[in-house]
């Protein structure tokens, strides 16, 4: 009926705010829903990678902050960044007080 | 309700089997993209939830039904998934009422074969 476990699905819901009664059909819905949006998320995002022999998760990246539709999916599917990018943004965020007075182009960027 | 942290992820294995069934065969799955793509099954599964969970409120229900979750999918853009949904739902309805509980019994299956694929293989869950 569903390549997904409703019951894992149905656990899931529950985490949501106000979701305390599910009814059966609702929950199974979900889960076709569900398993149709991976595949469309794995199918624009092998349109993305232009017919090649590799599916990456930047493939996915890009499709994801392209796509309005999947703009919810921006926090838990980030743009991947170096390690230099990432200490820059840390030490920026750690250091407001500084970052103003050093340089007040870099404003612009926060 | 959800004991462990792991039970709010969505298993690998069923997961891993659409996305290569969606794909083509030669086509190499980078090793990100089956977590990345189960993280966003889940957040899809928490959005359309709380989309209509607001719904069923505004509709003054406790109760989450099959319309909320088409309602939701519209509100989110997903809506060509509902024509799908609605043969889906039918399907789900009569077997629900031809047996009364939903166990499935792999023995008796062979009578009405489900629409293309779904043909359950369950022995590598």
């Amino acid at each position: 009926m569903t390549h997904l476990p409703q019951s894992r699905v149905r656990t899931i819901m529950k985490t949501a705010d106000g979701a305390d009664n599910i009814g059966k059909e609702a929950v199974f819905l979900s889960t076709r829903a569900t398993e149709m949006f991976i595949k469309l998320l794995v199918k624009e995002g092998y349109r993305n990678t232009n017919c090649a022999k590799k599916l990456t998760y930047n493939n996915l990246v890009n499709v994801i902050h392209n796509t309005s539709r999947f703009e919810f999916l921006e926090i838990v599917i980030p743009k991947k960044i170096t390690v230099r990018q990432y200490k820059e943004l840390i030490a920026k965020s750690e250091n407001p007080q500084r970052d103003k007075e050093s340089s007040s182009d870099e404003r612009s960027i926060l | 309700m959800a004991e462990k942290l792991e039970d709010l992820n969505l298993p690998n294995a069923p997961v891993q089997r659409i996305i290569k069934e969606i794909l083509p065969d030669s086509v190499i799955i980078g090793k990100d993209v089956k977590p990345a793509v189960a993280k966003a099954a889940s957040m899809f599964i928490l959005y359309i939830t709380s989309l209509s969970t607001q719904i069923a409120q505004k509709a003054n229900r406790k109760t989450l039904v099959a319309q909320d979750i088409f309602d939701a999918l519209e509100d989110a853009e997903f809506e060509e998934f509902n024509e799908p949904l609605k043969l889906a739902l039918a399907e789900f309805k009569s077997s629900k009422s031809s047996k009364k509980d939903d166990k499935p019994k792999n023995n008796n299956e062979d009578d009405e074969e489900m629409e293309e694929e779904e043909v359950n293989e369950d022995k590598d869950d």
